[in-house]
């Protein structure tokens, strides 16, 4: 299958306002010279901790922010360099799914307003009974049934799990080829994560929809993405990528090993029974002023004088996947 | 449900709202079929000037023997059209302004909030003042106009920084993101979150309206008139030594007492917008 | 062993009075908690859990019944300036948001002098200073550097840290952290676990842990209570209710838990969605969403069994009837 979208060289660096002192205004580099292909009906995960720039790469994929640096592509054409009409194409077709599913909806619209008006106003269906339809057939497809019972209640009437549902139909009503879903179950409760998750799955299996699925748990990226791909950000650059599970079953990147240690095992005897973090420093340098060289290298247990804090390592397969590490060959023997 | 009855039962559930309400519907009456009930006579009787309450005449007698509580009445019709037409002028400024600079932003938006800002330093009350002793104001809508040449300005802050915020939500980038235009956005997503807001905005509105009304009428650069609430506060207090004549008292509080009713009943009927509009407040 | 327990929590209830309707956000708590172990109260957000909390501190809304006796002391029934010198020095709190519990305008180690102050004032700064030190360390901070900075020169897992520290100034014998790492990724979490159990182990600090997150819980808990609709259903060891859940509730949640172990094939989520706290189901609260409800479970409300250090409130179980389907007692492996 070809690629959906292309990310490639794609840095995002934000100006901070000067200090009152007038030092230079620091930047902050969220992205950096990132690499990515997201396939045709795929389902990429994208993982890291906050502040290592998966919202704002999700951002550019959905063309909310502009990259400073390199291209992104769709259908193989550059986004701020197409016609007008494919660039509308594209944008009905790439559609986003937020962490907060409250702040997704208009409190004052209703579920039927918030799904018909849209696909009326677009010219997707023909008047107001063929809209009604349309929008209890989606409600449907995202499990809320009967779709009727839906149509006149208002966000805050519906729980976490049902709006985040609402807005997942919402982004199917343009009939899209890829969905960017930011953190789509943090704020649904704890017993609904799970069909939400199933629900994103089945859509890519049975529409095709590619999913890039950004989130900082590694276990639902595991549950979803499966059969998909895995990239792992640190300080906004890319530090591991490809098949996910080649990835989990042999993590390469010394940042991702860590990451791994960290998660807690949903059982007691293996939880407490785990070695330390394999890490030198607990908390992440200032996003203003990264670290020479390989960001990692002052946190990280490999990392060798005289390399790490010069040269950046890039991307390079290893095994199966590619790993932005100059020791990713040790880090598989230690 | 229909509107007007999700209304009512809103009203109902919040006590406040209520007593607003009924307050200012009787106040809109009293400007609207008073009149066919009470008829004013410039007819003079000074054997009964400045009586006290009686049931003959409720609220007393003025300086000249005639009924307090005709002339009020007669006298809300004025009042209340002014307070009408300064809120709605000032309101739907406030509203154009606004929104040009909140949602274009940019240099529009800059320049805006010069004028604004410049405006917002205009000591209000005295520009009034003075507009009104240079132009002679004669009509409700000339004087609502004369109302609003500066109070749209802390409107239009308040709507520009409700739309700036409210831009920035979720649901306007999934918008902007679905390629829904800005038509759209501003209508069917902005528009509808504000309205309480600008609901509430004229309703206060009219009640500074009648405040500033009345005080340009009580220093009488207006064109007299006897039954109007700020002139029979100017006769009260001028010349009848309302603050220091015991049986002036009922004369001067007439006028006070309607307009401290008009205004708690529009703070209080205020209290009760965001409910009805807030899907979230709705009693069900 | 009644001295074993540090808090003995006693039919409590919680009501909320909100525009004519009353939420019933705890009903009828009664729980005791272990000296110097790690209890975690688990649910899912809405079950009561924070409110459960609060009342520990006897602080915040909310209409109070019943009974929370600490040390013979009922909490529900401190006043003025009784409850103010109780809560921090023998209770105290590490909140979900740290950022927030912090004064942005004041330095950290000015807010450890004044907390300390408001408490003892005849304790001298150096004193004051020197403790607050010791406990930053204790957390992995740099005292000299932490205690002149501003919280907002401090990242998310630092605040959260000296918000730690914060809480064991004044020797409390209890902490309760609510949600303490849900603005925080995976590895400061983790890292923020370890300290917390240190502190547990070695300072004997009773810890009450309100979380949604069973992988936190089979990481530190020693007890478990999951709450379900401002109830407790099920209490026990954790390694009990891990490996023998007994309420379909807490099997539900174990199992719909995505795991980096499992091969995640036969997770499945609880159905429905959890009931509105101002109309409960009648019966048992969980009864419209439990798969292995029957009759009497709409009818009757489930009484609470005790068996060993554990409780239960479920009709299944120990019912011969449910034997055959339940299926709680499989889960074992």
């Amino acid at each position: 299958m070809g690629a959906l979208m292309t990310i490639e060289n794609v840095s995002m660096t934000f100006q901070m306002k000067k200090n009152l002192i007038g030092g230079p205004a620091p930047q902050v580099h969220a992205l950096s010279e990132v690499n990515l292909e997201i396939p045709q009906g795929s389902i990429v995960a994208v993982v890291g901790e906050s502040g290592c720039g998966k919202t704002t790469l999700g951002k550019a994929i959905v063309g909310l922010q502009k990259p400073t640096g390199g291209r992104i592509l769709y259908d193989g054409e550059d986004l701020y360099n197409m016609s007008g009409d494919h660039f509308a194409q594209y944008r009905k077709q790439v559609q986003m799914v937020m962490q907060d599913s409250f702040a997704a909806l208009n409190p004052m619209r209703s579920v039927g307003q918030a799904l018909a008006v849209p696909l009326q106003k677009l010219g997707i269906v023909k008047g107001r009974k063929a809209a009604r339809d349309r929008v209890i057939a989606l409600l449907e497809s995202v499990g809320l049934v009967p779709g009727e019972q839906f149509l006149a209640k208002y966000p805050h009437q519906l729980s976490g799990g049902q709006r985040q549902r609402v807005c997942l139909a919402r982004a199917i009503s343009l009939s899209p080829r890829l969905i960017v879903a930011d953190e789509p179950v943090s704020g649904v409760d704890v017993s609904s994560r799970l069909s939400i998750l199933k629900l994103m799955s089945s859509l890519n299996k049975e529409l095709g929809i590619a999913f890039v699925y950004i989130t900082h748990d590694l276990s639902t990226a595991r549950y979803i993405a499966g059969q998909g791909k895995l990239a792992v950000m640190y300080l906004g650059r890319l530090v591991e990528f490809g098949d996910l599970q080649s990835v989990l079953d042999r993590p390469r990147h010394p940042y991702l090993r860590a990451l791994l240690t960290a998660v807690p095992a949903p059982d007691p005897d293996l939880a407490r029974n785990r070695p330390p973090l394999p890490l030198k420093d607990l908390d992440l340098p200032d996003a203003t002023r990264l670290p020479s060289g390989c960001s990692f290298h002052p946190r990280c247990p490999l990392a060798a004088a005289g390399r790490c804090e010069q040269e950046v390592p890039q991307l390079h397969m290893v095994g199966a996947s590619a790993v932005a590490c100059h020791f990713a060959d040790m880090a598989d023997i230690s | 449900m229909s509107v007007v009855v999700r209304f009512f039962t809103t009203i109902y559930y919040n006590k406040k709202a209520l007593i607003g309400f009924i307050l200012v519907v009787f106040f809109v009456l009293m400007a609207l079929i008073g009149p066919l009930f009470f008829h004013f006579s410039t007819a003079i009787d000074y054997s009964a000037r400045l009586d006290p309450p009686s049931f003959a005449h409720p609220l007393g007698t003025d300086f000249a023997g005639r009924d307090t509580l005709t002339e009020i009445v007669i006298g809300s019709q004025q009042v209340l059209s002014v307070a009408f037409w300064a809120a709605l002028i000032s309101l739907s400024a406030g509203v154009v302004i606004g929104i040009l600079a909140g949602f274009i932003g940019g240099v529009v938006d800059e320049i805006l909030m010069i004028i604004i800002n410049l405006v917002l330093t205009i000591p209000s009350f005295s520009l009034n003042l003075i507009l009104a002793a240079i132009f002679s104001v004669t009509s409700p809508v000339a004087f609502g106009l004369l109302l609003s040449v500066t109070a749209w300005a802390p409107l239009a802050l308040g709507v520009r920084a409700q739309i700036l915020s409210l831009r920035e939500r979720d649901y306007i980038t999934v918008a902007r993101l679905m390629g829904l235009g800005k038509g759209y956005i501003l209508t069917r997503e902005l528009l509808p979150n504000i309205v309480s807001y600008l609901t509430i905005n004229f309703i206060q509105s009219a009640s500074g309206a009648v405040q500033a009304s009345v005080g340009i009428m009580l220093l009488g650069l207006v064109p007299y008139s006897v039954t109007n609430w700020g002139q029979m506060l100017n006769i009260a207090i001028n010349q009848n030594g309302g603050l220091s004549n015991p049986s002036g008292v009922y004369y001067m509080l007439s006028p006070i007492l309607a307009l401290t009713l008009f205004t708690f009943g529009c703070f209080l009927f205020a209290n009760g917008i965001d409910d009805f509009f807030n899907p979230r407040l709705r009693t069900s | 062993m009644e001295d074993s327990y540090i808090l003995k929590i006693a039919n409590l209830n919680v009501d909320y009075v909100t525009r004519g309707s009353v939420v019933h956000a705890v009903s009828d708590v009664s729980l005791s908690i272990p000296a110097g172990k790690l209890t975690a109260i688990v649910g899912e957000s809405g079950c009561g859990k924070s409110t459960l909390t609060t009342a520990l501190l006897h602080y915040g809304m909310g209409q109070r019944r019943g009974a929370i006796l600490y040390q013979d002391k009922d909490i529900l029934k401190l006043k003025g300036e009784e409850l103010r010198k109780f809560r921090w020095s023998e209770i105290s709190m590490v909140f979900q948001a740290s950022q927030s519990a912090l004064n942005p305008v004041m330095r950290v180690g000015e807010q450890f002098i004044e907390t300390y102050r408001e408490h003892d004032r005849k304790v001298s700064k150096k004193a004051i200073v020197e403790k607050a030190s010791q406990l930053l360390e204790y957390v992995r901070l740099d005292p000299k550097r932490v205690l002149q900075s501003y919280p907002h020169e401090l990242s998310g897992g630092m605040k959260q840290r000296v918000m730690i520290a914060l809480s064991l100034l004044l020797d409390p014998k209890v902490v309760i952290l609510d949600e303490p790492t849900t603005a925080l990724d995976v590895i400061t979490q983790d890292a923020i676990f370890d300290i917390l159990l240190k502190i547990n182990r070695e300072f004997n600090t009773t810890m009450i842990l309100v979380t949604h997150d069973f992988g936190i819980v089979a990481k530190v808990a020693d007890y478990v209570a999951v709450m379900y609709a401002g109830q407790v259903v099920e209490y026990n060891d954790v390694r009990r209710v891990f490996k023998r859940p007994q309420h379909p509730y807490t099997k539900g949640l174990i199992e719909s838990t995505p795991s980096l172990l499992s091969n995640n094939e036969e997770i499945s989520e609880i159905d429905g969605t959890p009931p509105d706290l101002r109309n409960k189901p009648q019966g048992c609260v969980f009864h419209p969403r439990c798969p292995i409800a029957r009759p009497i479970c709409s009818r009757e409300i489930p009484a609470a069994r005790i068996e060993g250090d554990g409780m239960v409130a479920c009709h299944a179980y120990g019912h011969p009837l449910y034997a055959q389907e339940s299926n709680i007692e499989k889960v074992g492996g």
